[in-house]
This record gives structure tokens, C-alpha cells and sequence, in this order.
């Protein structure tokens, strides 16, 4: 459909109107702006649209297919709640960072080929990290800036490999990649970066605990899924992603166990979410990608409830670690029975969301025979419930009471949760539509009695097992700590690159620019210097040569050549009469 | 009338000078105007021979003398517009000339003179000095008219040897800066410099007479490949080289441009730029194969002589010597033109000599200005002066865009025609083109040096010593401004003179 605009432009222009606009008017365009691009994107075909030639390609800023439209639908779906969750908020910057961010994200989704993509894509890298400074403390700013070193290292990788890819196969096409080509590779580890996989994980517990609180609901939703979304469709099958997913699920729980910070609890789990789809794509049956596109759905309605919940409390009392937190329950029901909502859907209890989704995925992992890899993930899952479904609500709602007493968010914090809970419920409860949108034809039933009995088993032998663990004092207590990632192998090296900028290099600096200080005088000397030499010239010249003749003279004067001196006389003569004499027998001799 | 229109601008100002010479002293203050009337008369008379030459080719006028001498004038698409040119600067600056040769006669032969005098009234001196004046700057636009006229290389010589002997040397002796003694050293160092620079010429001349058996400059081309042609053409580049003040000859320049007086001192740049011309005429166009031996030295030492200059110019604190030493700068720009050897090379070249000598008739005379109102020639004494003389600044930042090549003015099209040359010429290879980017780069320093000084001297905190200077007086202002006008067209509508040019240089 080409007489709509593009759908990110709905969100990327409509953002530079914000300023404009004042009070009610700001708040209806707010909230019109998702409408409209939800509306755009329900009306328009599939198909491809808006082909903008530049600098001799073709831009396809507009590719609609059923894998594209879910995740538009989910990605226009998260920035309407994440709107209203941040509704309070009166700068334009953050709500127009959102806006493009949000925009970014689905001009990555709908982009047609690599080169659309790559400039979506470090916009977005652009735009989230608007969202990390907006918090103005100078923790975010440093962590702003190791996300943008991450994600400017991922966009490198990515368009140095987007280069090497087209010219080696003579089409930018955004479709089937698959490994081979070292330009894929690049490609491949792009992407990678962006989905948080080990080991380039280390920026999402890095920069989303420091984002603001509205901030953080959208960088959980859009950054990573834009990636699952670009690897289910450029590497789906590649074994080494299923085999990096498993270990994904894995490894972040005993990082979330140990962590403090609420926010960077969620943050491992969100890499461990982000596992089991990077899982499903390794995989890449129909079953399996399916189950990812399911999975990235419900995930990101229930992260953001998650990330909202924890938001609402960090807004509220101004703290967001487990140690300074418990039994908030009194004060804010609501926002407990939110959180509550979100932790059994991540926890994929039944007739929750991730119910419905994460059993497809592990069917798809049965199906495919990969008993280690499925039971990674049955670890895994276990694991979400202990982090993610009992310590976050536990620590924050219930656990010692620190006595805080506050109140419950503002009114539109409150809906913005309702709604995303409530989706949860509905989705849990009757997946059909979910279901229907997906790319590929379904055929499965979530609430089997195996399905069902099997995982109410894992979380029940869950709870037995935190609470044992917590009643016999080995599950770590709450501690302030610092936890090692991997990304201190690269801040060391960080370090020592800063150090070595700042003693050698600057040493080296310092001397070339005291050599170009003394080259600079010695230029701006040359017109003193050129005085010296023309004054030289002018002794020269105008002195000595034309005295030449006066100082032959004054030298010749003394000579006695009057006639009373003869001697001397006869001397002048003698001398070259010798001269000459001896010069002809010389030379008159060698004849 | 008509069939001896050239030799008319040569004589006419020759017989206006004896007029002037016979005046009664009482009649003496229009001197000026016989000088003015003259130089209009010949204005006329050069643009009715423009005409002919765009219409009929070239005007040529047969003067037989003898066997070998002959007085052969032709005007064609190159000495026209350059006549023309120069014709109309001598008339600016001739016009320019009546309150400043006074303000020097005052300064130099009033002040001796003790207030109650017997013999002779200070009007009797003025009156003298004035007549004296006006016969000598008459013998300018004769010469140079013969000179870019003469189709003889004997009278070429013989008007080269005028321009030095009379007008240059009698009116430094008579009315330069500086004390007695001075004016006469510096009045003697121009004569033997132009006088060992014509010589030079003379014997090239003669040398080439051997071979040719002619004085004509259209039978010189006989010399073309001959084996004495080398040192020929050595021998007119070193004379020339004298006039157009190249590195090692450059001595003289800022001496002689120094201490003359400001209203000739314009005229002078143009006696040491038309060389640029006669090389175009003498050497390049007959003996065009056998030039491009000195092709690449002369390139260099073009460049050599603009960075040298400009670093000289911008050492200097003197307003006078500034403008001189700019001249060795600037000339180098025309030399480096020509010297390209191709059609565009040449034509900028010789259309940045017309843009220079119309700059630095208006820089000098400025300066000029600046040095009559304020009475001092210390550059580092001016400053804030913008104020209170708004249309010398404006005149100084016109001469300094001419300068320093900037759009609109007649400068940027010259540059841009003699680097597009120069390229032609030398853009085919690495060290060339880095060499032409460095010609192109030097070029820049004129920038600093004019509008450097420029905002030194109209800008800035107002010395205390020149609270009450007045700006400058109309009789030397409008002169300037018609001048700055012509530049201004000349850069904007430069099609007529390329086209002139372009009948002669293809």
C-alpha cells in the first residue's frame, strides 16, 4: 500500500511534532501516534512498498510479511503500554528518544534489504541510548557509553560484513543468509551483539538497570527482539545458535540468583529468555520458529509488565535492590498482584502466557530429538522460576519488612500494567489469536494433560527446592556485590587501551605538537627572516658591488707606480715577464 | 588622422609635455589639465583603435626610418587592451597627481625655504616644481604606448631606456621621500638597475639582428632553432628578469617602490609588469618551441620570488615599502602564467597583469592616502582609522579582493585562467600537480598580508595622534573609485579582453 507512509515513519516523524505540542494535545498525540501505526500496519497487504533509490541501490523501507507483521503488531503493541506507562513524564526528549527508538526498531522489521536495516539499526542504537542518559546520573552516562561502544562495535561488525556480503554475492537482499562467506560471519556476529549472546551479553545487565524507568520498558522489548526477529530470518538452522542459546538459558540464572539489583535480576533473565528463542531458530523447524515468534510475543509483554512493576518501585521509593527492599505488598498491592502476574508468566505457569508460548518451543526441541539441549532448557526453566518468578516478587513484595510506606504509582503507571497483565491472562487463557498470527500453520494444543501435569511438576519441585535452599541458608542471601561478567575481559583491555591513550599516546601527542609549535615559529618567523636576507642582499649589492671599483682603487693607490720609484717599476714588469717566460717553457717544452 | 592614430598616442603626450614645459609660471596650475586633456584626447584615440582591431584584425602603421630602423607601430588583440588599460591608469593617477605633487612640493622645496624669502615666492617654486612635474609623468604614457606598440626591437629599446632615464630618474630625484642624499642614491639605483636591464635586452636584440638581419619583431622568429637561440633568449629573460624583479633581481624593487612618489608609484608597478607583456610578444609567440627549455626553472623561480615576496611583505612596518614588496609578489603571478605555456596559461597570465597593475595602482595610492593624511609611512602608528576614513578602508579592502583574487574582482579571473594553464600544463604527473597545489597554496599568503594589514591599520584601538584625520579628498578619491569600478567590470565581464587576446593566442 503506497499511499500510506511507511510504518516507522509514523513513529520517527510523528516524534519531531512532540515539541510542538502542549498539555492535552501532547497526551492525545501520544497516545494517537501507536494507533495510527497499528491502524497503518492492520490495513496494509503484504508485500513489498516504498522503494526510495539511493546512491545507486534501492531502499525497500516497506516489506510486509506474516513474519514481519507479528513482530510490528507486538513492537507497536509494547510502545502504546510503554507510552501510557510514561505518560507522567514532561520532557519531549525522552518520549521522542522512545518514539524513534520504537521507530527504528520497525524500520528494522520492515526493512526489505541490508541497507535499510543497517541504518535502522544504528539509529536505534542511537535512540535507546538517548534513553540510558535521560537518567542523568553519571552511572548512566558511563553505562551509556559502554552501550554505545557495544553496539558501535556490533554496527561495524554489521556493515563491514553487509559490504563484503553484497559484493560477493551482488544482492543486498534481507532474506535466507546462512553461514559460509567470512562477510557472514561479520553479519552473524552483528546480530549476535544485539541478540545478548554469550559472549557479547555482557551490555544488557551493563546499560538496562541504568535507563530510566520508563526507558528500561522499551529497551527490554525492542533491541533484542529486532535481533531474534533479523536471526529467524537470515540464520535459522544454523546449529552453533542453538547449542549459544542453550548455554544462553543456562548461565545468566546463577548471575540472577546472585544479583542485587532488581533491574539487573530481570536483565539476566531477559538473556535467559532471549535463549531459549535463540534456541528455537539453532533449530529452525516450522514447529520451532513458531515457538520463537510466540515466545518474543508473549516475552515482551511480560518483561515490560516486569520491568513496569520494578520501574513503579523504583519510582516510588527510589530504590530498586533486594537488600533495601521488602514487604511492599501493604503499601502496594496492586503493583505486587502485577508482579505477580508477570513472574508466573515468565515462570510459564498454565493459563499464563509463557505457558503457551515456551511449550512450543520445547516441543519443537523434543521433536527435533535434542534430549541435551531440551534438558538445558527444562533446567532453565526451573531456573526462571527461582530468579525471575519467586526472588523478584518475594524480595521486593514480601521477604523482611524494611518498612517503607508509600503509595501506589501514578494512575497511568497502574493502567499501563493492568493492560500488559491483562494481556498475559488472555493470552494464557485463549491463544488462538496469538496462534493465528503466526507465520507458519499451527497445529498444537498448549493445555495437554502432559503439558500441563509436566510443568506445574518442574515449578512445584521449584518452589520445594527454593525453599529448602532458603530455609537451610544455602541460597545466598541478599548482598550488596559486584558480580564478574564477561565483560570485565573487555573493560580490562578498555582500561588498558584508556591507560596506554593516556600515557604513551598523550606522551607522543605532547611531542609532535611541541615539534609542530617550533615548526609553527619557524613559519611565522619567515617574513622577519626574509628581512634579514633581503638586507644582506642589499650589502651586497648596493654596497660592496658598486664600491667594488673605489676598493680596486684603494688598493691600487699604495702600489708605487710613480716614475721616481723605478725599482718597483721594474718589479711590476719582471714579475709577469717571468710569469710569462715560465708559462711558455712549460707548455712550449711539451710540444 | 585616421592613418596615424597610434603614433598620436605615443606623441601627443610628448608634445603636451613641451607645452607644459613652456607655460608662463603663472599659468603654471594647468599643467594638470594640458596632462589631462591629453591622456583623454589618447583615451579616445585608443579606444577608436580598439574598434579597428576588433574589427579589421590589427591596425598597423609603416614609420620606415632607415635600412634597419623603422618607428613600425601595430596594434593587435594583445597591445590593444593593454594599452588601453594602462592609458586609462596614467589618466587616474595623472588626475590623483595635482593635490599630491603638491603636498610633496611642500613637504620637500617650501620648508627650506626661510618665510620672508627674497628672490623667490613660494608660488614661483611651486609653480616650477609643478611644470616640472607634469613635463615628466607625460613621458609615462609615451612610453609605455611605444612600448606596446613598437614593432621594432631597436625602438622597443630605445622607448624601455625613456621610460628609465626621464620620467623615472628625474622625478625620484626630484620628488621622492626621504632626505636629499637618499633620493638621489635610490634615483641612481633605479637607473643602472633598468638601464643594466635594457642593456642586456640590447644585446639579445643584437645577437638575434646576426642571425635575422632584421630589427622587426615579426622576422623574429627566424631565431627559432638556431644554435645561438638559447643564450638569445637567456640573455632578454635576464633583462626582463630585472624589470620584473625575480628572486635574484629583485634588489631594487622595494628601494625604488619605497621612495617614489605615491602617485607615480602605481605607474611603476607597470613599468616593471609590462616586461610580462614584451616576453609574451618578443619570446613566446615566435620562439614558442624553444621556451619550454626555461619552462620549468622559470615556473619555480616564479613561485620562489611570490613566497619570498610575501614573506617580505608581511615583514614589513613600512606602508610604502608594503606596497613594493607586494609588486615582487604579485608580478611572479603573471610570470608564472605565461610561463605555463598553454593558450590558458598565457591569456592569465597577461589578464592577471592587467588586474595587478589596476590592484596596485589602487594599493599604492591608498596607501597614499593614508600616508597624506595621517603623515606618517609607519604602519605599525595606524590603527582604528576605519572610522574616520570610511572610504579609504573601503578603497584599501577593494585593492586587497583585487590582490588577493577573491570574486567579483578582475584578480579572480586572471588566478583562475593562469591555474587552470598551469595545470594543462603540469597536471599530467605527481610531482607537477603538487607542485601546482603549492603555487595554488602560496597564493594565499596575499590574502594574509592585505587584509592582515588591512585590519591593523582600520581596525582596532584609534591612536591618540590621529584624532582628527580627514578622509581623503575628493581629487584623489574619485580617481581611485573609477578605478575600483573598472576592476570591478573587468571581473565581471572579462569576455571582451579574453576575446581581444584570443585573436593573438590561440
Amino acid at each position: 500500500m503506497t499511499e500510506t507512509i511507511p510504518i516507522s515513519a509514523v513513529f520517527i516523524l510523528g516524534a519531531f511534532f512532540l515539541p510542538l505540542l502542549k498539555g492535552k494535545a501532547r497526551v492525545t498525540w501520544l497516545l494517537i501516534l501507536p494507533c495510527l501505526a497499528l491502524a497503518n500496519l492492520s490495513l496494509a497487504p503484504d508485500g513489498i512498498s516504498w522503494q526510495v533509490p539511493f546512491l545507486g541501490q534501492k531502499l525497500l523501507l516497506n516489506r510486509i510479511d506474516p513474519l514481519s507483521r507479528i513482530f510490528g503488531y507486538v513492537f507497536i503493541l509494547i510502545t502504546f503500554i510503554g507510552t501510557i506507562f510514561a505518560l507522567h513524564i514532561k520532557e519531549n526528549t525522552q518520549h521522542m528518544a522512545a518514539f524513534i527508538y520504537a521507530g527504528a526498531a520497525l524500520g528494522v522489521t520492515f526493512s526489505g534489504d541490508l541497507f535499510t536495516l543497517y541504518i535502522f539499526w544504528e539509529l536505534m542504537a542511537i535512540a535507546s541510548c538517548m534513553l540510558i542518559l535521560a537518567r542523568k546520573t553519571t552511572e548512566a552516562r558511563k553505562a551509556a557509553f559502554r552501550y554505545f561502544i557495544w553496539h558501535f562495535f556490533g554496527g561495524a561488525c554489521l556493515l563491514a560484513g553487509i559490504v563484503r556480503y553484497v559484493s560477493f554475492t551482488g544482492s543486498p537482499a534481507f532474506s535466507f543468509i546462512g553461514l559460509g562467506d567470512p562477510g557472514t560471519y561479520l553479519i552473524f556476529t552483528g546480530f549476535c551483539l544485539n541478540a545478548a549472546i554469550f559472549p557479547f551479553h555482557a551490555w544488557v545487565p551493563d546499560a538496562y538497570p541504568r535507563a530510566t524507568v520508563t526507558g528500561a520498558v522499551f529497551m527490554s522489548a525492542l533491541t533484542t527482539k529486532s535481533a531474534v526477529y533479523i536471526l529467524a530470518r537470515t540464520f535459522p538452522g544454523t546449529e552453533v545458535l542453538m547449542w549459544a542459546g542453550a548455554f544462553m538459558t543456562c548461565f545468566p540464572i546463577f548471575y540472577a540468583v546472585l544479583a542485587n539489583d532488581m533491574r539487573r535480576v530481570l536483565s539476566y533473565s531477559l538473556v535467559n529468555q532471549v535463549g531459549f528463542m535463540v534456541c528455537g531458530i539453532g533449530i529452525g523447524s516450522h514447529l520451532a520458529i513458531n515457538g520463537v515468534v510466540a515466545h518474543a510475543f508473549c516475552h515482551i509483554i511480560y518483561k515490560a509488565l516486569l520491568f513496569m512493576s520494578m520501574g513503579a518501585v523504583l519510582h516510588m521509593t527510589g530504590r530498586v535492590r533486594a537488600t533495601d527492599l521488602g514487604g511492599l505488598y501493604k503499601s502496594m498491592p496492586l503493583t505486587a498482584v502485577f508482579c505477580m502476574i508477570g513472574a508466573a508468566s515468565i515462570s510459564a505457569f498454565p493459563l499464563f502466557s509463557g505457558f503457551v508460548s515456551k511449550s512450543l518451543t520445547m516441543t519443537a526441541v523434543a521433536e527435533a530429538h535434542q534430549t541435551f539441549i531440551w534438558l538445558a532448557l527444562l533446567f532453565a526453566s526451573a531456573g526462571v522460576f527461582h530468579h525471575a518468578g519467586i526472588k523478584v516478587p518475594y524480595y521486593v513484595f514480601f521477604g523482611h519488612d524494611v518498612g517503607i510506606t508509600t503509595r501506589e504509582p501514578p494512575m497511568n503507571m497502574r493502567i499501563a500494567m493492568g493492560l500488559a497483565a491483562f494481556i498475559c491472562i488472555f493470552l494464557g487463557i485463549y491463544p488462538a489469536p496469538l496462534y493465528a498470527l503466526l507465520p507458519f500453520p499451527v497445529n498444537y494444543q498448549p493445555y495437554t494433560f502432559f503439558h500441563v501435569i509436566g510443568m506445574l511438576e518442574l515449578l512445584l519441585f521449584g518452589a520445594l527446592a527454593f525453599t529448602v535452599l532458603t530455609l537451610s541458608g544455602f541460597y545466598p542471601p541478599e548482598l550488596r556485590a559486584v558480580n564478574l561478567d564477561t565483560d570485565w575481559f573487555f573493560r580490562l583491555p578498555g582500561r588498558a587501551f584508556v591507560e596506554f591513550c593516556h600515557k604513551p599516546l598523550k606522551g607522543f601527542a605532547g611531542f609532535v605538537e611541541d615539534k609542530v609549535d617550533k615548526l609553527i615559529y619557524v613559519a611565522v618567523s619567515l617574513p622577519q627572516q626574509s628581512l634579514g636576507i633581503e638586507a644582506w642582499l642589499d650589502k651586497i649589492v648596493h654596497h660592496r658591488l658598486t664600491a667594488s671599483p673605489f676598493n680596486a682603487l684603494k688598493h691600487l693607490i699604495p702600489l708605487k707606480t710613480e716614475s721616481r720609484s723605478l725599482s718597483w717599476n721594474m718589479l711590476y714588469i719582471l714579475v709577469p715577464f717571468a710569469g710569462i717566460l715560465f708559462f711558455i717553457l712549460i707548455y712550449g717544452a711539451g710540444r | 588622422m585616421e592613418s596615424c592614430l597610434l603614433a598620436q598616442t605615443v606623441f601627443v603626450p610628448m608634445v603636451a609635455a613641451i607645452f607644459v614645459l613652456i607655460l608662463k609660471s603663472q599659468k603654471a596650475k594647468h599643467a594638470g589639465w594640458i596632462t589631462i586633456t591629453s591622456l583623454v584626447y589618447t583615451s579616445i584615440l585608443l579606444g577608436w583603435a580598439g574598434f579597428k582591431v576588433w574589427d579589421q584584425n590589427r591596425v598597423f602603421e609603416a614609420w620606415q626610418l632607415g635600412p634597419e630602423m623603422s618607428f613600425n607601430l601595430m596594434a593587435d588583440g594583445l597591445s590593444a587592451p593593454i594599452a588601453m588599460i594602462v592609458n586609462l591608469i596614467c589618466l587616474a593617477l595623472g588626475v590623483y597627481s595635482f593635490k599630491y605633487v603638491d603636498h610633496r612640493i611642500h613637504l620637500i622645496y617650501l620648508k627650506k625655504v626661510p618665510g620672508d624669502s627674497n628672490q623667490v615666492t613660494k608660488d614661483q617654486i611651486i609653480s616650477r616644481y609643478r611644470k616640472r612635474f607634469f613635463f615628466l609623468y607625460l613621458f609615462f604614457p609615451s612610453g609605455f604606448m611605444g612600448v606596446t606598440f613598437c614593432n621594432n626591437l631597436l625602438a622597443v629599446y630605445l622607448f624601455l631606456e625613456i621610460l628609465t632615464i626621464i620620467p623615472l630618474y628625474f622625478i625620484m630625484a626630484q620628488f621622492g621621500y626621504s632626505d636629499y642624499i637618499t633620493r638621489f642614491r635610490v634615483a641612481l639605483i633605479c637607473l643602472f638597475w633598468g638601464v643594466a636591464g635594457a642593456s642586456l635586452f640590447l644585446i639579445a636584440v643584437l645577437m638575434g639582428h646576426n642571425i635575422t638581419g632584421s630589427f622587426e619583431i615579426s622576422t623574429f622568429s627566424k631565431v627559432s632553432g638556431h644554435a645561438y637561440a638559447f643564450w638569445i633568449i637567456l640573455l632578454m629573460l635576464l633583462g626582463f628578469g630585472t624589470k620584473l624583479a625575480i628572486v635574484p633581481l629583485h634588489v631594487w624593487m622595494p628601494w625604488v617602490h619605497a621612495e617614489h612618489p605615491t602617485c607615480i608609484a602605481g605607474l611603476l608597478a607597470v613599468y616593471a609588469n609590462i616586461a610580462v607583456y614584451l616576453m609574451v610578444r618578443i619570446l613566446i609567440l615566435p620562439l614558442y618551441q624553444d621556451m619550454f627549455v626555461f619552462r620549468a626553472p622559470l615556473m619555480v623561480l616564479a613561485v620562489v620570488t611570490m613566497v619570498y615576496g610575501a614573506f617580505l611583505t608581511l615583514a614589513q612596518t613600512d606602508a610604502k615599502r608594503f606596497c613594493a614588496c607586494s609588486t615582487i609578489s604579485q608580478i611572479s603571478y603573471s610570470v608564472f602564467g605565461i610561463m605555463a605555456l598553454t593558450p590558458m596559461g598565457i591569456k592569465g597570465g597577461l589578464f592577471y597583469f592587467l588586474s595587478h597593475i589596476l590592484g596596485k595602482a589602487l594599493l599604492f595610492s591608498t596607501a597614499g592616502i593614508l600616508v597624506y593624511r595621517t603623515g606618517t609611512r609607519d604602519l605599525g602608528k595606524m590603527s582604528g582609522l576605519g572610522k574616520r576614513m570610511p572610504l579609504t578602508l573601503g578603497l584599501w579592502m577593494v585593492s586587497a579582493m583585487v590582490l588577493s583574487a577573491l570574486p567579483p574582482f578582475s584578480g579572480f579571473v586572471g588566478k583562475w585562467l593562469f591555474v587552470t594553464g598551469g595545470f594543462q600544463a603540469l597536471g599530467k604527473d605527481a610531482p607537477g600537480v603538487i607542485f601546482m597545489a603549492g603555487a595554488v597554496l602560496s597564493t594565499l599568503l596575499t590574502l594574509i598580508y592585505t587584509f592582515k594589514t588591512g585590519i591593523r591599520i582600520f581596525f582596532g584601538q584609534p591612536n591618540s595622534d590621529h584624532q582628527k584625520v580627514k578622509d581623503a579628498p575628493a581629487a584623489m578619491a574619485v580617481p581611485l573609485i573609477c578605478l575600483a569600478v573598472l576592476t570591478l567590470i573587468l571581473g565581471i565581464f572579462p569576455g571582451p579582453v579574453l576575446s581581444f587576446f584570443a585573436m593573438v593566442i590561440r
